[in-house]
């Protein structure tokens, strides 16, 4: 358990907070490298189904982050990933899946520090879940066929 | 209800109406009620209405887009053909609602062994089925379908011409109860109910075409670019069918549990439904199918709206309920 | 074919030579009733099961079953086949006659199915005639009856103290000589004792000649009527003993995946869909002609048997309440 490490799979918009990580890499903050970034025009473009996919593919995490209410490059983008992910969200827990397994969030383009932070609480987060076995795809025949036949 | 009062509305309705068709229910070879298109005025000495019937008729009104129809409608059909008019699937003026008084509808589930089973007639507050030549009588809120214990309304919301009769009182309490009994439950215990129940799923779709709101002419699990499920009936791929399912309807859905009492594995549907609307109500003091002209809630949205994200500066560190 | 008697305990000790089958039989489990491994003891003495809640061909014919796996610029594995030898016990004459439909097109034609052949050579069906009619079902009405052999290995009557078993396996024949207390070959199946079959004064259902049915394929209000309540789901193919579309996904994972086949219905809309967007089944009235006319013109015609058991599964599981005995009579009513 000490040694997992957790697959993270982030929707980030291009405008803010695709920028905002960006502007962390080059300012040199420090977070785990265990986040896998797909960038997406706007916070409203994630479709819920994606999170589930990302999930049922095998990922331990997803975020989902976007622009702060109000400065949505699309005007109402992120106000509508809002209402979306928020009742998604409830939805989730209620099936019963660990909260840790989907954050929502919004990361501005100059906060570089931010997403850093972001970054490093929730890959503890995810880490101290453990991997995700509940909601993953039944692949373990694929798995002893891609094996035996090296 | 009188059942002269039906016929005669409904003949009346498709003569001042110029109806082209209208959507009802006629009585099967067993007694229980079942859909039926009425093509013509004189064929309407078949129509029927009691708790016996089961889907929800507005599912059948996206196929006459261009037709003149009209439909009996208790509460739940009539929020139904509110949300449709609102999501632009029908046209206000084409459908003329037959509002008919609602004391809830049975689950036929809950009759156990239905073989050899006859519905004879309904009372005020029970009904009598036969079986080999024996009569029950049997008390009519002990076999009604979870969702009409949890109808907060009954009778129709709207309508063109409206049948007298007794309708239920409106309550919630049923479902409710059942949500925060599952509440209650650990979430790995709450997860491992509902892959139990999604296990029993055989992928027939039922569900999906017994719902109104589900009209969309290529449904997600259709997609093959991408593909988002497989179409085998594996657990989890029945589970992610029904949550987004449940996800497509909430704020949509009027719990009128016709996908419920459709389903021929009694999957529990109703409790993740019920549980989207509540979150949907308490979020955003919405409920679906109450008013023309309103949008639905998801496809709108408020400055001040509740904010549960990381980052966001109002209900910061709040975590959405569960 | 060959007709045996046996005393009640001497079948059940015959059952024991088949150690080397699974045992399946129908057992209850909440609301469904599913073929279930079972062993020897938990058999019931009466030997009563209920009908299953979807019909025989999910033994031969499973909901989901993995073809072959295949692995990236690598020669193609052999096709997995069903090795497990099954004796499936306890199923109803109407279960044997979608057997037969399904061999008659998995069996009979180019290319033969590899995966159905080879578990039908490995499960034994044997099937005991009904002692009771269920709700809704109507196969005496179709001029077939709950005593018939169809398509099973063998049949089982109920003959009070003994059991009378028809055979027509060689393996079941063999194995249970030892044990009876008298058997003989038969041409005809109607020249043995059957004991106490139900039999009611059914409805004669008008079935027409695949040709009559045929030519009613463009009277287009008689099928709009029939579909109208039909909401396209596909409970009824599901659970009917003769539909055997299916549908082929491949399903990766990296270099490697598999070729998986799944239950697919006429029902459906994607069903026909063309790649160029043309779909010649565009509304529900095309695809219930097509479902009717499949089982009671192109199955007879095509292969002598009627399409459709007469165990009214559609009857009972349809959300809309369509009965299928009905539509026949309508069908039937219609015709100049």
């Amino acid at each position: 358990m000490e040694d997992f490490e957790p697959k993270i799979i982030a929707f980030l918009c291009n405008w803010c907070s695709y920028a905002g990580a960006d502007l962390a890499g080059v300012s040199r903050f420090q977070y785990p490298p265990n986040v896998r970034i797909i960038r997406v025009p706007c916070s409203g473009r994630v479709n819920p189904l994606f999170v589930l996919k990302a999930l049922y593919e095998g990922a331990d995490g997803v975020l989902v982050s976007g622009c702060h209410p109000g400065d949505c490059h699309y005007q109402s983008g992120n106000y509508y990933a809002r209402r979306r992910l928020e009742v998604f969200n409830n939805l989730l827990n209620f099936l019963g899946l660990n909260p840790a397994r989907f954050k929502m969030a919004w990361i501005s383009a100059s906060e570089g520090a931010q997403f850093a932070q972001l970054v490093r609480e929730y890959v503890q987060e995810v880490k101290d879940a453990g991997p995700n076995l509940e909601f993953v795809r039944e692949k373990a025949d694929l798995v002893r066929f891609l094996n035996e036949a090296r | 209800m009188r059942q002269d009062d039906l016929f005669l509305t409904c003949q009346k309705a498709f003569q001042e109406r110029g109806l082209d068709l209208l959507l009802g229910y006629e009585k099967s070879s067993s007694g229980f009620l079942r859909p039926a298109v009425f093509t013509a005025p004189e064929s309407l000495e078949r129509i029927s209405w009691d708790p016996s019937a089961s889907l929800n008729l507005a599912t059948y009104l996206p196929r006459f887009k261009s037709k003149k129809v009209g439909i009996l409608a208790p509460g739940c059909v009539s929020r139904s053909i509110i949300i449709l008019i609102n999501e632009g699937q029908i046209n206000r003026e084409q459908v003329t609602i037959i509002g008919v008084p609602c004391r809830g509808l049975i689950e036929k589930r809950k009759l156990g062994d239905l073989e050899g089973v006859r519905l004879v007639e309904f009372r005020d507050v029970s009904f009598v089925l036969e079986k080999e030549n024996q009569r029950r009588e049997l008390n009519l809120e002990d076999y009604l379908s979870e969702s009409c214990l949890s109808c907060a309304y009954p009778a129709p919301v709207i309508y063109d011409y409206l049948i007298q009769g007794p309708s239920r009182e409106g309550s919630k309490g049923f479902l409710e109860k059942r949500i925060k009994d599952l509440t209650r439950l650990s979430p790995e215990e709450r997860l491992l109910y509902f892959k139990r129940e999604a296990e029993k799923c055989i992928r027939c779709y039922a569900c999906r075409q017994a719902c109104p709101m589900c009209y969309c002419e290529s449904c997600f699990v259709e997609s093959s670019e991408p593909r988002w499920l497989q179409a085998a009936p594996e657990p989890v791929d029945n589970l992610i069918w029904l949550l987004t399912r449940v996800y497509h309807l909430a704020g949509r859905c009027v719990q009128c549990g016709s996908c419920s009492r459709a389903c021929p594995e009694g999957v529990d549907l109703m409790s993740l439904l019920a549980w989207a609307n509540q979150s949907v109500f308490e979020l955003f003091q919405y409920q679906p199918g109450l008013k023309i002209g309103e949008k639905p809630a998801l496809g709108e949205y408020r400055l001040e709206d509740p904010d549960f994200f990381w980052g966001g500066g109002q209900t910061e560190g709040k975590k959405c309920c569960s | 074919m060959l007709f045996l008697k046996l005393k009640r305990e001497n079948f059940f000790q015959a059952l024991g030579e088949f150690s080397e089958y699974a045992l399946y039989v129908p057992r209850r489990e909440g609301e469904r009733v599913l073929l279930k491994e079972t062993s020897l003891q938990d058999l019931p003495e009466n030997l009563y099961f209920e009908r299953t809640t979807g019909s025989a061909k999910e033994i031969l014919f499973p909901q989901e079953e993995t073809l072959f796996y295949f692995k990236r610029y690598e020669p193609l594995e052999r096709p997995k086949l069903e090795d497990r030898k099954k004796l499936v016990l306890g199923l109803r004459p109407c279960d044997a006659h979608g057997i037969q439909v399904l061999e008659d097109n998995f069996l009979n034609l180019e290319p033969v199915d590899v995966y159905f052949k080879r578990r039908r050579e490995n499960t034994l069906l044997v099937t005991i005639a009904c002692s009771q009619f269920e709700d809704n079902c109507f196969c005496d009405s179709l001029g077939l009856g709950p005593d018939r052999l169809n398509g099973a290995d063998a049949i089982i009557y109920d003959l009070r103290e003994a059991v009378g078993v028809l055979s027509r396996s060689a393996i079941l024949s063999e194995k249970l000589k030892g044990y009876a207390f008298q058997f003989q070959e038969v041409e005809n199946e109607d020249q043995v004792e059957k004991g106490e079959v139900p039999r009611r004064d059914p409805e004669q259902l008008p079935i027409l000649s695949p040709e009559e049915y045929l030519a009613l394929i463009s009277e287009d209000k008689l099928w709009e009527k029939i579909s109208s309540p039909c909401l396209g789901c596909a409970s009824c193919t599901y659970l009917c003993p003769t539909c055997y579309c299916f549908d082929l996904q491949d399903v990766t994972y990296g270099p490697v995946g598999k070729r998986v086949r799944t239950y697919d219905s006429c029902m459906f809309g994607l069903y026909t869909l063309e790649a160029s967007g043309h779909n010649p089944r565009p509304t529900l009235k095309e695809r219930w002609r097509q479902r009717f006319l499949h089982k009671f013109s192109y199955i007879p015609f095509l292969e002598g048997i009627l399409g459709c058991t007469g165990c009214g599964r559609c009857i009972e599981v349809c959300p809309a309440g369509i009965d299928l005995r009905e539509v026949i009579k309508d069908v039937a009513k219609f015709k100049r």
